[in-house]
């Protein structure tokens, strides 16, 4: 077997058990780029041997297990900080772990969006308040790590922001998205006279029907 | 207001009508005067009644005919413009424009 054969095989067998650690595959980017430089100095040679360690204990932060958005905001911000701890300087690093951090706050703010679907869809409205109060203090946190230009503080905030969500969804017995409207029944149907000389229907028998794929307003006055 | 929302986006589907109560026949020219809306003349009830409607009520219908919501001119002055524009902001909403 080729040295390079061998190296691949490496590579495919920590990428398998590090990413399957992760919630989403927004850090799958940056755990590939950190094993593939691990597996290409495997076995190291002194001179490398600095930069072999510090690429398994960047990994070693990946290999976490994580069974939410949040948990792979925490993991996202440990390796952050590693990574800026250890290859501040390196060209690619940094760079693919902010658009990770980016990718994962930006699937905490769809999940917000996702959330206020059940506003007024509440069983019981005495818990629309609370709704409420944990949606503002999500979006009070997104908002500030968004505004944030460390990565791992990015991250962190973030996670503070996923928690409220994770909160306001287990404190209101909240799953998935909430269910679509019931249709509305239409009106009962009748058809009389248009009796204005400058509408476009003038004279003709009017039915609601005729204002089916139309929004429709009538308004129920007195000429008198 | 159509006058307002068709000029604003003439592929508008927003369509508003008014439904003159029953009795109340001898005062249609008075109704129509400067309006181009159809203006439908109520008989024996059958839109009024049959939707059980009050004075002054707005009735907003989906694209299917249901009811999106009822806006009423007695408890919200539409000459105020905060009430103009609810009641325009329904309409908008419920056309998706």
């Amino acid at each position: 077997m080729s040295q390079r054969l061998a190296r691949m095989l490496l590579l495919l067998l920590a990428f398998a058990s590090t990413a399957s650690g992760a919630f989403t595959t927004a850090l799958d980017p940056v755990i590939e780029e950190v094993l593939e430089r691990r597996a290409a100095i495997t076995p190291p040679v002194p001179a490398e041997l600095r930069v072999y360690r510090a690429l398994g204990r960047v990994a070693r932060e990946f290999a976490a297990a994580s069974g939410s958005l949040a948990d792979d905001l925490a993991v996202a911000e440990r390796a952050a900080r590693r990574i800026d701890d250890e290859f501040r300087r390196d060209p690619d690093l940094p760079r693919l772990m902010a658009t990770a951090v980016d990718e994962l706050l930006s699937a905490a703010q769809a999940e917000r969006t996702r959330l206020a679907l059940w506003i007024g869809r509440l069983d019981d409205p005495a818990g629309e308040p609370r709704l409420a109060r944990g949606l503002d203090a999500a979006l009070l946190h997104l908002d500030r790590a968004a505004a944030n230009v460390r990565v791992a503080s990015r991250a962190r905030i973030a996670r503070r922001g996923c928690l409220r969500l994770e909160r306001a969804r287990a404190d209101l017995g909240l799953v998935g998205d909430p269910p679509p409207p019931e249709p509305v029944p239409p009106m009962p149907v009748f058809a009389i006279s248009d009796v204005n000389p400058a509408s476009p229907t003038s004279g003709a028998l009017v039915s609601p029907r005729d204002y089916v794929d139309k929004i429709s307003a009538w308004y129920f006055g007195r000429a008198g | 207001m159509q006058a307002e929302i068709l000029a604003a986006n003439p592929a508008s589907e927003i369509r508003i009508l008014g439904i003159n109560q029953t009795g109340q026949e001898a005062y249609n020219d008075l109704a129509v005067a400067g309006n181009s809306i159809p203006w439908l003349q109520d008989a024996a009830d059958a839109a009024w009644g049959g939707w059980a409607v009050t004075y002054r009520d707005v009735v907003i219908l989906d694209r299917t005919n249901g009811k999106v919501s009822i806006f009423n001119l007695t408890e919200h002055d539409i000459t105020q413009p905060a009430d103009y524009a609810a009641l325009l902001a329904l309409l908008k909403s419920a056309a998706g424009e």
